[in-house]
C-alpha cells in the first residue's frame, strides 16, 4: 500500500533507524512499510499515527489494491 | 543524492538484539565444539552407565543455542517474524520431503543413506527461504 511514511520521516529529520527506534520494531521493517512491500498490523499503524500526529487514512493510501488471490476471495 | 537520513545502521535497541544473539548463539557452538572434539568419546566407555549421557553430552550446548534463537525469535518485529517463519516453513517442508525420499531410497540400497543429509537438506531449505523472502 502506498504511503506517505518516508515523507514524514524526513520531514521530521529522522533515519529509518531512529524511527525504528521509537516505533519498537527493526530498521528493515520501517524500510519495508516505506517501499509498500509490507503493511503494518492496525498497532503498528496506530503507533504511526500517533508518533507522525496524523490519522491512518492521511498516510496510507488503499486506492492501489493488490489483484485479488484466490483466498481473499473466498473469505 | 543520499543524506544521512538514508543511513541504514539500524537502532540501539536492534543493534543490542542481535548482539545478544550472535554472542550466546557463538558461545553455545564454542562449547558444543569443546565437547564434540576434546570431550571424552563415548566408545571408550562401551558398557559403562555413562556411555549414553556422554553420548548425549553434545546435545547440552545445542539446547543452548535453540535457546538463544527461541528467545531472538520472540523478540523479532510482526514483519521479521512473519518472514522467519516462512523461511522456516520453507526448511521444514525441505527436510520432511528428504526424509522421506531418504525412508524410500533406504529400502533400495542396501548400505543406508546417512541421516545428516536431511539436517543438511532442511538447513539449506531454511536458507533458501530466507534469501527467497528477503528479496521479495
Amino acid at each position: 500500500m502506498k504511503n506517505t511514511i518516508r515523507s514524514l520521516r524526513e520531514g521530521r529529520g529522522l533515519t529509518q533507524g531512529a524511527l525504528a527506534e521509537q516505533l519498537g520494531v527493526s530498521r528493515q521493517t520501517v524500510n519495508a512499510l516505506e517501499t509498500g512491500k509490507y503493511d503494518p498490523s492496525l498497532p503498528l499503524a496506530f503507533k504511526l499515527s500517533a508518533l507522525f500526529g496524523q490519522p491512518i487514512e492521511a498516510m496510507f493510501d488503499p486506492s492501489t489494491p493488490e489483484p485479488a488471490t484466490p483466498a481473499s476471495e473466498e473469505s | 543524492m543520499t543524506s544521512d537520513l538514508d543511513s541504514t545502521r539500524p537502532g540501539p535497541s536492534e543493534r543490542r538484539h542481535l548482539r545478544r544473539y550472535t554472542v550466546g548463539f557463538f558461545l553455545s557452538m564454542a562449547a558444543y565444539l569443546l565437547v564434540l572434539f576434546f570431550g571424552p568419546s563415548p566408545q571408550d566407555l562401551a558398557g559403562s552407565p555413562w556411555q549414553v549421557p556422554l553420548a548425549l553430552a553434545p546435545v547440552v550446548p545445542v539446547g543452548f543455542a535453540l535457546a538463544t534463537s527461541v528467545r531472538f525469535v520472540r523478540g523479532l518485529d510482526e514483519y521479521q517474524s512473519r518472514k522467519i517463519l516462512v523461511a522456516l516453513s520453507i526448511g521444514f517442508a525441505v527436510a520432511m520431503l528428504t526424509a522421506v525420499i531418504v525412508g524410500f531410497l533406504d529400502v533400495v540400497f542396501e548400505v543406508p543413506l546417512p541421516s545428516w543429509i536431511i539436517f543438511v537438506a532442511g538447513m539449506t531449505g531454511w536458507l533458501a527461504g530466507a534469501i527467497a523472502t528477503a528479496r521479495r
